[in-house]
């Protein structure tokens, strides 16, 4: 019985190809997946908030509340 | 004073001759220190008995280890004999002519062990994963002891539910992290949390 013959030479260098095709292939999905389940909904989400956010209405509601230090809450 | 000049070149001359001995007859292969003629080099213990000298191993020194990435080690395994020496004999002729049994014979006759026998799994990974988790559990208690023992009561401002409940209103109306934080989870419309 004969075996096939093994490879016998640039074991190291093939290692090395493989390895960096199976870390390009695995960072491109790590990323992929991090920018459409994370961060491409955060973005929405803060651009819903402040898409009809009126800034002086929430200042003076928290004025009233009494919540500002150096504001008074008197008119 | 000549007498001690005498006898310190009689003694040196007692070694040179044992190591040209050594480096002549028995070890042309060999490379220990002591073999080469090394004097005043500090001499390694040879613990390699008769076993014959087959290369330069992983060091230099004449020592035999199963290391996949030496496969061949500096000396044979075991000591020859007159069985293996007849073997070795018909080693040299045609290695078709060599019966399984006898090619085994060879093997264990310069190898202690196969590759397969080398790289078999060891289960150490049970001993280190049961070690670590002893010591992870050794740490909690530890935890647990200065929990009881050591640390002092929470201050009110954590433990009182009025003045959490204050706290948190206030978060609330200050809008505090309002897109994906506490802020985003209160229902400003019926005034409680969101579900």
């Amino acid at each position: 019985m004969s075996l096939a013959k093994p490879q016998m030479r640039n074991l190291l260098q093939a290692a090395i190809k493989k390895n960096l095709a199976i870390t390009a292939g695995v960072t491109t999905a790590a990323v992929a997946a991090y920018y459409f389940l994370v961060k491409a909904p955060r973005k929405q989400k803060y651009a819903e908030f402040y898409k009809n956010y009126d800034a002086e209405a929430e200042f003076e509601r928290m004025r009233k509340l009494g919540l500002f230090q150096a504001c008074s809450k008197d008119d | 004073m000549e007498m001690h000049i005498v006898s310190m070149a009689t003694v040196t001359g007692t070694l040179l001759r044992r190591c040209s001995r050594l480096s002549a007859a028995a070890a042309p292969l060999s490379t220990s220190a002591r073999a080469l003629g090394g004097g005043g080099l500090p001499t390694v213990v040879e613990r390699h008995g008769n076993r014959m000298v087959i290369g330069y191993g992983f060091n230099g020194e004449p020592n035999y280890i199963d290391r996949v990435d030496y496969p061949i080690p500096a000396v044979r395994f075991k000591e020859d004999n007159a069985q293996i020496k007849v073997l070795r004999e018909k080693e040299r002729g045609d290695w078709k002519k060599l019966t399984k049994e006898e090619v085994q014979e060879l093997y264990r006759a310069t190898f202690c062990r196969s590759f397969a026998e080398m790289q078999a799994p060891t289960g150490e990974w049970k001993l280190v994963l049961g070690g670590t988790m002893l010591a992870c559990s050794i740490a909690v208690w530890i935890y647990l002891f200065m929990k009881v023992f050591v640390y002092e009561k929470l201050p009110d401002t954590i433990t009182n539910p009025e003045k959490v409940e204050a706290q948190v209103q206030r978060m609330i109306d200050l809008r505090m992290n309002p897109v994906q934080g506490i802020a985003s989870e209160w229902d400003y419309e019926k005034g409680q949390w969101k579900n």
